[in-house]
């Protein structure tokens, strides 16, 4: 311990090195309801060059490495006992490039940092992350995010151009047509294997993103909320089913919430809230259509109206940490599924809290999600009352039941994977695929030192 | 106050990130604590307190000289709870982190020490003796008792006698007769209610509020906003409750009281761009952000010019009540940030409403030579008055 200190404080300096006990404990956990896993020491480098040489000093010392950034992820992504590598302290950089249509940022820039920039220029670019103010773009990348804005711009792996990262070798790459000498961040797919994709939705266990490049669009001049009440959930589904397979690009945002309860009775009520963005001709038109197509068991306004009093849109709802008082939320999965697929989600889960006996545990399930382009996030959601312990320990346990039984039932792809997200049963049943991601895993860190555990790849 | 009686702080925060960076889109965005924009460590951040107060409960850390460097770091600026969604009430929990520190010998640091000392031996910040009190009263020819009490503090007693005097005059030109405790006003308590000394808070408050209490007074005014904060919500906090026999106004909700009723004109033009800084315990603590600000827009000729982080969002002018006297270099450089900020917003002078912030920024000024006029409110309401 001592040695590495000592490395570490000689790599980037004495004022950005700590092991106090108290400051371990901040960098425990994120916004989750994963439990408490301290780190052994924490660090903030400035730039790729110290990063890399904290990763070959890790690797020499064989101690993990865990890249912290806005720490707000809500699916448990931390590892016990490893060097925190806080990467807020990275000088920022944010290049809007308008001849590519890319703009190119440090990992530690937050979304919010990011759109204000654009926005100065006339430009944006989606999705936005879903886990908060202090999402930053390096955690977007690591957990492949989605959120507001995803109708239209899918999730980051759709906009992503490319990456820098230093590899667990401590190595820096760059993927995309950035790797080649004086060609620029343009386009994402360069020269054999897709290398970006690596990264995307990978935890930090390939090494760490220190830049990204993603496509900008024109900020659009006018918006629109549309929000609508539905009181069942196969007419809901049919609805946003209906406006994915217009492809209008007008569309920009699909949020629907469940208020009430679950199993669903004759007082659950659906809101669904669409924000619509372009030229006044292009919103007007998109309107109508989806107006014409929210007929079929919608009602404008309604509950649902809440969302345009409170002037949300997907350019303002930056918060996917849903705030309920001293209950947290523990999402046991994100399940991407096709729209149609989800009443038959939302009856196995009522089903599954019923015998769970969950409302017991002062546990309050919920269920909410978004539309990508041309699917759904649909999240079932538990809120845990933090003040009980056994609140928390009986969430944590059901969790993993609730997954396996939604994709034995239902049959979901896990958007989001975590400790508190997705059972790794459901992994392990990946067969090959889960084989060889431990492969790639294997030959780019043998020592195992990048957020070891995560994907629930512990060890090979 | 037990750190015990924290858990529904601590539970109520769900790490979500937002006392890290203000969010205003399509605005510019902009950090939240001033110690960890400089700092970066999470230990810095509200929810990084949060998660100390967790740790100690749960035993997982110990108090330390390491621990107590960094709790009382904290300017309890009170920007993190302003912009928490659950609206986390940090400064509790760090007042409660400091009352365990000071129970168990690891704080006050040194230099407050040396403050309490004062406080304890002269009852005042600065360990002078009595006779300024004295002396204040009999050149305002202020009587001890009166429905209207002027509550001076510390500093406009002994560093900013201009500030007494205007703030007088003002009443004064409202028709109110004035009254003042002289010797007998002791230190508000600012001090130990934040440093965790919550016993010497206690002695202090008690002594003023019967001393109040004699003077008849049904409304005390104040022209410091750490006073203000302490008779307005610390007496509850520390005394259980507190009297219902007199209102607590800042001198900034009289005159904005005054102007609107007309008994007062402010008829003197002073031809100049102000913009005014939004002292954390008048403002966010205790809500007064228009007072101020009206009060300065009714001086004829005056350009009121507002700060990029104004209000809600002030960005605290590094004073922090002790950690000015525990590490003057970092409050004069956040102080400072605060000054370029003025200036960026076109103001000559900056006002404020709080002794301590004029102290810090002026502090600063004089430090890195910057050209800026920094003004107390009722100093320059008074300048305009016929």
């Amino acid at each position: 311990m001592d040695e590495l200190k000592t490395i570490l404080q000689d790599t980037v300096g004495k004022e950005n090195v700590s092991d106090d006990d108290f400051e371990k404990v901040c960098y425990s956990r994120g916004a989750n309801a994963d439990i408490s896993r301290e780190p052994l020491i924490i660090v903030r480098p400035r730039n790729k060059e110290h990063i890399s040489e904290i990763i070959k000093t890790a690797n020499r010392l064989k101690v993990p490495v865990l890249s912290w950034g806005g720490a707000t992820n809500v699916v448990g992504a931390f590892s016990r006992g490893c060097i925190v590598v806080d990467l807020t302290g990275l000088d920022k950089k944010i290049d809007i490039d308008e001849e590519s249509l890319t703009v190119t940022a440090t990992a530690n820039v937050t979304w919010t940092q990011l759109l204000y920039e654009l926005n100065q220029k006339g430009w944006t670019t989606g999705p936005l992350g879903h886990a908060g103010v202090s999402a930053t773009l390096g955690g977007a990348v690591a957990l492949c995010g989605n959120g507001p804005l995803s109708a239209r711009y899918g999730v980051i792996g759709d906009q992503i151009i490319g990456v820098e990262a230093v590899l667990p070798n401590g190595e820096i790459i760059r993927t995309g047509s950035g790797t080649y000498p004086n060609a620029g961040n343009f386009i994402r797919y360069a020269w054999g294997s897709d290398l970006t994709g690596l990264f995307l939705g990978s935890h930090g266990i390939y090494g760490i993103v220190t830049e990204v490049t993603l496509k900008i669009d024109v900020l659009p001049e006018f918006t629109q909320n549309l929000p609508f009440d539905f009181t069942e959930i196969e007419k809901l589904s049919r609805a946003i089913h209906d406006i994915q397979k217009r492809r209008m690009r007008t569309v920009e945002w699909i949020m629907f919430v469940l208020m009430g309860n679950i199993p669903i009775d004759e007082d659950t009520t659906f809101i669904l809230g669409i924000t619509l963005s372009g030229d006044k001709g292009e919103v007007d038109y998109a309107t109508k259509v989806v107006n014409g197509i929210c007929s079929n068991g919608g009602t404008p306004g309604g509950l649902a109206s809440m969302l345009v009093e409170e002037k949300v849109t997907g350019r303002t709802m930056f918060s996917g940490t849903k705030i309920l008082g001293n209950y947290l939320m523990l999402m046991p999965l994100c399940s991407c599924i096709p729209p149609l697929r989800m009443p038959a989600l939302v009856k196995a889960y009522g089903e599954a809290i019923e015998e769970l006996q969950l409302r017991e545990y002062d546990i309050l399930p919920t269920f909410n999600g978004h539309a990508c382009q041309t699917t759904v996030v649909a999240s079932p959601v538990l809120y845990y009352n933090q003040s009980d312990e056994k609140s928390h320990v009986k969430a944590l346990e059901a969790a993993p039941i609730i997954t396996e039984r939604l994709a034995q039932e239902v049959g979901f792809t896990p958007h989001y994977v975590g400790r508190t997200k997705n059972s790794p049963e459901s992994l392990w049943k990946l067969g090959v695929y889960y084989e060889l991601l431990k492969s790639i895993k294997k030959a780019l860190d043998p020592n195992n030192i990048m957020n070891p555990g995560q994907l629930f790849l512990a060890s090979y | 106050m037990g750190l015990e009686e924290c858990w529904h702080e601590i539970n109520m925060c769900i790490r979500c990130g937002f006392c890290r960076e203000m969010v205003h889109p399509p605005m510019e965005t902009y950090g939240v604590c001033p110690l960890f924009e400089r700092f970066g460590f999470e230990s810095f951040t509200g929810r990084g307190k949060i998660s100390i107060a967790k740790g100690l409960l749960e035993k997982k850390i110990n108090l330390s000289p390491r621990l107590a460097e960094r709790i009382y770091s904290c300017l309890l600026c009170r920007n993190c709870s302003k912009h928490c969604p659950n609206e986390v009430d940090v400064v509790k929990v760090v007042r409660a982190m400091r009352e365990e520190l000071v129970k168990t010998g690891h704080g006050p640091p040194e230099n407050i020490k040396k403050i309490e000392s004062s406080i304890e031996k002269e009852r005042n910040v600065f360990g002078e003796g009595k006779k300024k009190k004295v002396d204040l009263a009999s050149s305002l020819e202020l009587p001890k008792k009166s429905e209207i009490l002027y509550f001076a503090g510390c500093y406009a007693t002994y560093r900013y006698p201009e500030t007494a005097q205007a703030t007088v005059d003002i009443l004064r030109k409202a028709g109110m007769n004035v009254s003042y405790l002289g010797e007998d006003e002791w230190c508000c308590g600012i001090v130990e209610l934040q440093d965790g000394k919550r016993s010497l808070a206690r002695e202090l408050m008690e002594h003023n509020l019967s001393k109040i209490k004699e003077s008849g007074a049904k409304q005390v005014v104040t022209s410091c906003a750490g006073c203000f904060h302490v008779l307005k919500s610390g007496y509850k906090e520390v005394l259980g409750e507190r009297p219902s026999d007199f209102e607590v106004l800042h001198i900034s909700q009289v005159i904005d009281d005054l102007i609107k009723k007309g008994t007062i004109k402010l008829s003197k033009p002073i031809d100049a761009s102000v913009t005014y800084h939004d002292p954390c315990k008048l403002g966010r603590y205790e809500g007064v952000f228009d007072e101020p600000r009206n009060s300065l827009k009714s001086i004829p000729a005056i350009n009121l010019v507002e700060m990029k982080r104004n209000g809600k969002n002030a960005w605290c002018c590094g004073g922090g009540t002790i950690v000015y006297a525990n590490d003057f270099d970092l409050s004069i450089d956040i102080a400072n940030e605060r000054i370029q900020e003025a200036k960026k917003a076109g103001a000559e002078s900056i006002i404020t409403a709080c002794p301590l912030c004029m102290t810090v920024l002026r502090q600063s000024a004089k430090r890195t030579g910057a050209k800026v006029d920094i003004c107390d409110l009722p100093v320059l309401v008074a300048k305009s008055l016929v």
